[in-house]
C-alpha cells in the first residue's frame, strides 16, 4: 500500500523538450537514482501547475510532485509491500 | 448515409493505470476505492482481484473478505483524468467526431476516415495500437451502425476485444438477446419488462409499441426502437460543449449520523459544490432535487423549484433545506444528494438592491480566490463545521481524498 510522507526533497532533474524527467532526489540525506519513470500526469492546486511522477528507485516506488510556481520538488508517498 | 460508430470502453480502467503507475503491482489483485479508512466501495477489481468474485460496486469491506490479500490502492481522480484527456488526444487524430461517453468510455464516428485504414477493423486495430503503445493499457471496441449496439459490441469481448456487427445481422442478434444486456435498461426496468412478459428484445420489439408508451411514457417509443437494435448514431465534434441538464453531488457520511448539525454543514458543502460548478459553467438553476438514504438504506428524493434561477450555494441551500424538513424519518442518515436542474445557461439575473450587490460581489472574489488557491480555500463557516465534526475523514470529498496542500 501507498505511504503519505509529504516531505520536501531535492531532485535532479532534466528539463528537455516538453518533458521533465528526475534523474535522482535526496531524502532523509541518502540520494535515490530514478531507475524508472512508471507514470506522469498533471493536476493544478488552486491555478499552479503540479506535475506529478511515479517512480522506481533502489527497488521501490515513490511519487514526487513538482510544483511549477513555487519550483518545489516534494515526496509525496511511497508504496510499502504487504 | 449509414454512420459507423466505434465504441471504446477501458479494460479494468482505473486500476490498470494504478497497474502501470506502480509496477510492483502487476499479477497481483488490486481494487481502487475510496480512501480505506472511510465507508468505501470499489470503484474498480483489475482482472486478477475478479477472480475472486470481486466486482465494481462492492463495498471494499465485503471485497476483502473474498481476496483479503489484495492490494488497495486510493484512487486518484487527477491521474485518471488526465490519462483520459491523452486518450481523447488520440482518438482525435482519427476522427473529429469524438464524444466522451464517461471517463473510461468515448464513442467515435468513424464513417468519413475508416477507408484511409482500409476500412472500419483496421482502423479500430490502430486505434487500441495506439492507446497501447502510449498508454501502456488495453481497451475493448464495439463497431456498429448506432451508439446502442457498439457499446453492446464492446461489452460483449472484454478485455481487449474488438467485435463488429454489421446492420444485415442485428434483426437475428437482437431475436433471443436479454433485454438487460441492452444498456439503459437497468435492473429495475429489466424486472418491469420481465413481469409484462418481455424478456428478449425480440419480445421488445414484438411488444405493440402503444402499449409500451402507455406505460413508460415517451420511453416507451424508445424502448420499441431498442428492442429493434435501432437507436441514434450521431457523435458531436469534440469541440461541442455537452448540453447540461442538471449538476449534482452526493456524499456517503462516514458514519450513520442523526446529529442535525453534520447533516446540514454535509448538506452545505455539496450545494456550495454544486454552485462552484453551475458558476463555472455560466449555468444557473430553478430546481433542486434532494436525496437522503437513511441507515437501512431507504432512500427519498424529492425536488422543489425556486421563483428565480439561482447559482448561489446560500439559495440552493435554503430550498434543500425546506425539502428535508419535509423528510419525516427519524433514522440515521447514511447518504445525501444535491442537485439543481432546469437550467439556463449565460442569463445572469442583475442585482437591484445593494444586499444581493454585495452577495454577487462576494460571490466573485471567493471564486477568484478558489480558482487561484485551490476549492475551499475560502467557504462558509458551516463548511469548517463539517470538518471539525466529521474529523479528519472530512477531507475525503467523494471520490478522492485531496493530498496534503503546499502553500
Amino acid at each position: 500500500m501507498m505511504e503519505d510522507i509529504l516531505e520536501q526533497v531535492e531532485v535532479g532533474a532534466v528539463f528537455g523538450k516538453n518533458r521533465i524527467k528526475p534523474r535522482w532526489f535526496i531524502w532523509k540525506n541518502r540520494k535515490y537514482p530514478v531507475e524508472k519513470i512508471s507514470y506522469i500526469w498533471h493536476d493544478t492546486n488552486g491555478d499552479e501547475l503540479v506535475y506529478y511522477f511515479s517512480v522506481v528507485a533502489s527497488a521501490n516506488l515513490y511519487e514526487l510532485s513538482f510544483y511549477t510556481r513555487k519550483l518545489k520538488w516534494m515526496l509525496d508517498r511511497i508504496y510499502v509491500e504487504g | 448515409m449509414e454512420r459507423i460508430i466505434l465504441h471504446a470502453d477501458m479494460d479494468a480502467y482505473f486500476a490498470s493505470v494504478e497497474e502501470k503507475s506502480n509496477p510492483f503491482l502487476k499479477d497481483k489483485p488490486v481494487l481502487v476505492s475510496g480512501s480505506p479508512e472511510t465507508r468505501t466501495i470499489v470503484a474498480t477489481a483489475n482482472y486478477e482481484a475478479r477472480k475472486y468474485g470481486i466486482k465494481s460496486g462492492m463495498p471494499l469491506k465485503q471485497a476483502l473478505k473474498l481476496c483479503p490479500k489484495a492490494e488497495i490502492v486510493t484512487g486518484n481522480s487527477a491521474k485518471y483524468l488526465y490519462t483520459t484527456s491523452r486518450l481523447l488526444e488520440i482518438f482525435r487524430e482519427f476522427t473529429p467526431r469524438v464524444e466522451c461517453y464517461s471517463i473510461d468510455e468515448a464513442f467515435l464516428d468513424i464513417t468519413e476516415g475508416k477507408e484511409r485504414f482500409g476500412g472500419e477493423i483496421e482502423e479500430a486495430k490502430k486505434i487500441k495500437e495506439r492507446i497501447k503503445t502510449e498508454l501502456g493499457l488495453t481497451c475493448s471496441a464495439g463497431i456498429a451502425p448506432n451508439r446502442l449496439l457498439a457499446k453492446l459490441a464492446s461489452d460483449s469481448s472484454k478485455p481487449d476485444g474488438l467485435t463488429l456487427i454489421k446492420k444485415e445481422d442485428v434483426e437475428e442478434l437482437m431475436k433471443n438477446l436479454p433485454v438487460d444486456k441492452l444498456c439503459g435498461i437497468g435492473t429495475k426496468l429489466a424486472v418491469k419488462l420481465d413481469s409484462m412478459g418481455i424478456y428478449t428484445c425480440g419480445n421488445l420489439a414484438d411488444y405493440p409499441e402503444e402499449r409500451l408508451v402507455r406505460v413508460f411514457g415517451i420511453q416507451g417509443h424508445v424502448l420499441h426502437c431498442m428492442g429493434r437494435g435501432e437507436y441514434s448514431s450521431h457523435v458531436n465534434f469534440y469541440w461541442q460543449e455537452p448540453e447540461y441538464k442538471s449538476m449534482g453531488h452526493s456524499y456517503t457520511l462516514f458514519r450513520d449520523t442523526s446529529d442535525p448539525l453534520l447533516v446540514q454543514s454535509t448538506l452545505y458543502r455539496l450545494c456550495e459544490q454544486v454552485a462552484r460548478r453551475l458558476r463555472k459553467g455560466g449555468y444557473s438553476g430553478r430546481t433542486v432535487t434532494m436525496i437522503m438514504r437513511f441507515s437501512d438504506f431507504s432512500t427519498f428524493v424529492r425536488q422543489k423549484s425556486a421563483q428565480n434561477h439561482t447559482n448561489d450555494a446560500c439559495d440552493i441551500y435554503r430550498t434543500a433545506l425546506s425539502i428535508m424538513k419535509t423528510f419525516e424519518e427519524e433514522k440515521p442518515v447514511r447518504l445525501l444528494g444535491v442537485s439543481v436542474s432546469s437550467l439556463v445557461k449565460g442569463q445572469e439575473q442583475v442585482p437591484m438592491f445593494e444586499k444581493d450587490k454585495k452577495r454577487d460581489r462576494l460571490l466573485s472574489v471567493s471564486d477568484r480566490i478558489n480558482d487561484k488557491f485551490g476549492e475551499f480555500t475560502v467557504s462558509s463557516g458551516l463548511v469548517l463545521m463539517e470538518k471539525r465534526l466529521a474529523g479528519k475523514r472530512s477531507r475525503c470529498h467523494g471520490f478522492i481524498m485531496k493530498k496534503g496542500v503546499v502553500k
